[in-house]
């Protein structure tokens, strides 16, 4: 196997934890004048300006991008309300002028699945990232299909760029992660379509590649039986590895998840235990590299039969979504010398939010991840 | 130890082997009203979980094949092959179908958004059918794919414009077919800018070449009768699905072509027009709830208990017991003698009360306390009475409270029905259980097998533990767990509701209001809908001013009709069409029986009370506290 390696990208990686962001940006800064795009959602949830306000905090020149969704349903009063009340803060921050909104059609309540693929044309239509330094995609406000499609296509775009000679822009994202808000956030109607991140089809329903075995990993959150069967039956796996979270902040996080999803997972899914993998909560490029290298297993003990699919699903923490993705653009981007895996990152969108529950209080941490840019040059 | 009932049968990682041994032959019964299933055009539609994906499967080669070859061996295979046999799909000698399955998802509804013309559509339909079809070939004969390919060969004749090669053996229409593959791939996971359309193809000629290419593989030519069998429709974009269906309807091709879609698909209009509610179906529609309900509910019974057996057979330490006998039919009325006894004391002292200082219930009385049988029996006699007093005291004042009632009153003024909401208000009120035994499983699924197998799977579950812990003497689930655990699917079904049904807030609220009156209605002291209300209606006008109005005319009315129309189609709400004797006619939508359980109804079918759309917008809106505010229902 030695003709066919696989070379992780983010290892080793860069991640600047709450009580250190705001010295990184500040010596960050000092280098060079820089020149910062903020893309940013426009939503109500309670940790939508932190990333804005810091980098305020210390003193970078930010012109934002403020992504606005809309699926064409009415939003509440709570809602609207918090929604407004996030934007003026982005106002006072600043200023209106520095503020291009960018609108995406987001799937509404029945089986619209253009989310991805209409965040990636309004972004193409947004305008030219490259006369920045560095994008900063906060994703703490975004529904979690923007947020991935957000950092999949502006990594591949200034991926491209750079690859052909051009500028390297540095992409960072960013994210106030806390377990209990995104829990009591996003509870609400799901839609009743799977939706696959653009870049990230698998190949699903390819005829030609058929018998093909598919590996499906869940990356584990609370509450998450409807999407677990939803997107169990949509790409109908042989071999299905839960990701659990852990280590974890709560130490018994992993276990009551399995526990809460006992059922579906044994019964209905009929897992092997043996086929739960373990990825750290609170450090997205550990998970990263936990969930390339199960993956890589596969795609290395299966070419035999031709190739494999592997599909994950970021059902757990906004923090894991980003390790999941970056696994997955990975394999189907990076490093890998060998037969490639047919990469898919089906997920189910929530369609209807209910009133958010978030104390306004509720301790998060907030997470700056350096994706690409100079410090893979140093 | 795992759960049997749990597997789903059309998923690919359950083998085809234990796929065939797990389909319950009684499902074929459904294509009695299809008069040439193999020539023609079928749809097959459902709410999620009727048993499209199942039904269509076991039309696939390996499946057919298998079917045949173990029939000999297993009995309920054998009845499998009979059925088979009957239609046509088998025949002496083996399989004489070659069933061509093409699965649709969500990814064609992707497309849509770039392929404004289908242009693109129609091209990689037509290469998913040759696919398909080269496999369901190989898999025919035996033979390996992709490896064999080379093996078989195809000739048609195209007509001038059609892509699919004239003559070629199955590698070469791989290639052909892969090209076209790779390219939609290409752009759908393309993360640069999104190029224009290119290419594509002007006609769906797939289906023509199915229909018509000659077929050779290692044993000659192939001559048996073909059906394209189309899963999952629902997935595809509204226009991709018209031009489909259009496209397949207008060929009229030598071959059967069956769609299978759940009922999400459709548009209010095809769910609640007059003629789809008036079963106006012809022959090539199967809704599969609608075939299984009313006079068939008998035939829907049998066939899901033999799957249960089934399912329970295939668990590890069940052994060759039958599941049914391990579901306790009868109360244990050690355990509940005294509670109904106490009751049956307390009725009495009502039924006197109500009497006061006259007669006119001395007769009935009598007749109670002379009353033999066991403690439930009498109780039970004492209820109805207790029903029929309320209803004698309901009465205009015809006669005086003097007039003593006679015994045969009594009897004269009961029916089934009364007696049957009087369990259901004696078993609520001394919480005693309701829902058990084979019948009341069939009952709650409302005609949908996933339904039914996941109450019955909860069952299972504990009479397996059972088994482990008393191999030698295993005791019956009591109705008191039959009861607690069918609730608890109803409650967890109750409590998904919002997270799995679009427009699941609204859903939940109207749901609930529904729920609160029909108790309301049933729990009325005179049981006057006896033996309960589980369904609400409305006038053919108010349905013809929702369904067929332009929505311009009718704004206001669109949130109902949207929600309507999902519950519809999830088969929560189930929509009959009921004549009323003064010629008005209404359309009941009655409650998925698992939401009866949820809202503690009884589950027969037959009470409803008429409502207005405004009511029901008013109750979409409030949910179940809206009840109170709503004034009594008119009576019809």
């Amino acid at each position: 196997m030695s003709d066919d390696k696989a070379v992780m990208r983010w290892d080793p990686y860069s991640l600047t934890r709450d009580a250190e962001f705001d010295g990184f940006w500040r010596a960050h800064l000092a280098k060079r004048d820089r020149r910062i795009l903020l893309v940013l959602g426009r939503g109500f949830d309670v940790r939508a300006l932190e990333t804005a306000t810091r980098l305020k905090g210390v003193g970078a020149n930010v012109a934002v991008w403020l992504l606005a969704y809309d699926n064409g349903l009415n939003d509440s009063a709570k809602r609207s309300a918090l929604t407004q009340a996030n934007y003026n803060g982005l106002v006072a921050l600043f200023g209106a002028a520095a503020i291009t909104p960018i609108d995406i059609a987001i799937g509404g309540t029945a089986g619209e699945t253009a989310t991805s693929r209409n965040t990636k044309a309004a972004l193409e239509a947004a305008g030219d990232c490259l006369v920045f330094d560095d994008v900063v995609v906060d994703i703490s406000a975004m529904p979690r299909l923007v947020a991935m499609t957000t950092v999949a296509v502006l990594l591949a775009k200034l991926d491209g760029v750079a690859r052909a000679g051009g500028k390297s822009v540095n992409l960072h994202v960013t994210t106030a992660e806390s377990v209990s808000a995104d829990n009591d956030a996003a509870q609400g109607t799901l839609q009743d379509q799977v939706t696959l991140v653009v870049g990230f089809s698998g190949q699903l329903t390819s005829q030609t590649t058929e018998n093909w075995p598919r590996v499906w990993f869940p990356v584990l959150g609370e509450r998450q039986q409807a999407r677990l069967d939803l997107i169990r039956d949509f790409i109908d796996p042989d071999e299905i590895c839960p990701v659990i979270p852990f280590p974890s902040r709560a130490p018994r996080r992993g276990d009551e998840i399995i526990d809460e999803h006992r059922a579906i997972l044994f019964d209905e899914f009929q897992i092997e235990p043996a086929n739960i993998l373990l990825a750290c909560e609170y450090n997205p490029f550990e998970a990263y590299k936990q969930i390339f290298v199960s993956m890589d297993r596969y795609r290395r003990a299966l070419r035999e039969m031709g190739g494999c699919k592997a599909f994950v699903s970021p059902i757990s923490s906004k923090l894991l979504s980003i390790g999941v993705l970056l696994a997955c653009y990975d394999h189907r981007f990076g490093d890998v010398s060998g037969e490639r895996l047919d990469v898919g990152i089906p997920y189910v969108e929530t369609a209807v939010y209910g009133d958010p529950i978030q104390d306004e209080q509720s301790a998060y941490e907030l997470y700056s991840m350096w994706i690409r840019g100079e410090w893979e040059e140093v | 130890m795992r759960n049997p009932f749990r597997i789903r049968a059309s998923q690919r990682s359950v083998s085809d082997e234990e796929f065939v041994q797990l389909f319950g032959a009684g499902a074929l019964d459904l294509m009695e009203k299809v008069a040439d299933p193999w020539g023609g055009l079928v749809f097959l539609r459902s709410a999620p979980g009727g048993g499209k994906t199942s039904f269509l499967r076991l039309l696939t080669p390996r499946p057919l094949r298998l079917t045949d070859q173990l029939a000999d061996t297993d009995q309920q295979v054998k009845e499998t092959r009979d059925a088979l046999r009957d239609v046509g799909a088998l025949v002496s000698s083996g399989p004489d179908l070659l069933g061509t399955m093409v699965v649709f998802t969500s990814e064609y509804r992707e497309m849509a958004g770039f392929d404004r013309a289908n242009a693109l559509f129609r091209e990689l339909v037509n290469s998913r059918i040759v696919i398909a079809t080269l496999r369901a070939v190989l898999d025919r004969a035996g033979r390996a794919y992709p490896e064999d390919l080379d093996k078989i060969h195809f000739d048609w004749a195209p007509e001038s414009g059609a892509t699919i090669p004239a003559s070629a053996n199955g590698r070469h229409l791989f290639e052909w077919a892969s090209d076209i593959e790779r390219g939609f791939y290409e752009r759908m996971d393309d993360l640069g800018v999104t190029p224009a359309v290119k290419g594509g193809h002007a006609r769906l000629d797939g289906l023509k070449w199915f229909a018509h290419v000659r077929i050779r593989d290692p044993k000659g030519p192939v001559e048996v009768k073909r059906v394209l069998l189309l899963d999952e429709l629902q997935t595809l974009a509204p226009g991709q699905r018209t031009s489909l269906i259009e496209f397949v309807t207008a060929a009229r091709e030598q071959c059967g072509v069956w769609i299978a879609e759940r009922l999400e698909a459709l548009t209010h209009r095809d769910l609640l027009s007059e003629g789809a509610l008036k079963d106006r179906d012809y022959e090539g529609i199967i809704q599969l709830e609608r075939r299984w309900s009313g006079s068939k509910a008998k035939v829907f019974g049998r066939f899901v208990e033999s799957i249960a057996n089934l399912r329970a057979a295939k668990a590890d330490g069940f052994e060759n017991r039958n599941f049914f006998t391990l579901i306790e039919e009868h109360d244990d009325l050690t355990a509940w003698s005294e509670r109904f006894d106490e009751a049956s004391v307390k009725i009495e002292r009502l039924i006197g009360d109500a009497n006061g200082n006259g007669n006119r219930y001395d007769n009935w009385l009598d007749e109670g306390r002379g009353r033999s049988g066991s403690a439930l029996d009498r109780a039970l006699h004492w209820r109805t009475t207790q029903i029929l007093v309320a209803r004698d005291q309901r009465r205009a004042q015809s006669s005086f409270d003097f007039d003593a009632l006679a015994s045969q009153e009594l009897e004269k003024r009961g029916s089934s029905a009364t007696e049957r909401a009087a369990e259901h208000f004696l078993r609520t009120e001394v919480e005693a259980p309701i829902y058990f035994g084979k019948d009341v499983l069939s009952a709650v699924s409302s005609s949908n097998v996933d339904q039914y197998l996941e109450v019955a799977g909860e069952l299972f579950e504990e009479i397996l533990a059972k088994i482990r812990f008393r191999r030698e003497q295993p005791m019956p689930l009591s109705p008191e767990r039959q009861d607690a655990l069918i609730r608890k699917v109803a409650a967890t079904r109750w409590e998904g509701l919002v997270r799995r049904l679009p427009r699941g807030y609204e859903a939940r609220r109207l749901l609930e209001a529904i729920g609160e009156y029909c108790r309301q209605q049933t729990f009325r002291e005179n049981a006057p809908y006896a033996p309960g209300v589980t369904g609400i209606a409305i006038t053919m006008q108010d349905r013809a001013l929702l369904i067929d109005s332009p929505d311009d005319d009718v704004r206001h009315l669109i949130p109902l009709r949207n929600v309507l129309t999902s519950l519809v189609a999830h088969n929560l709400l189930v929509p009959k069409l009921d004549h009323q004797n003064n010629g008005k006619s209404l359309v009941v939508f009655y409650l998925n029986r698992l939401l009866c359980v949820q809202f503690g109804l009884p589950l027969g079918y037959g009470g409803w009370r008429a409502k207005s759309l405004k009511d029901l917008m008013h109750w979409q809106e409030k949910g179940a506290k809206a009840e109170t505010l709503v004034k009594e229902a008119t009576l019809v």
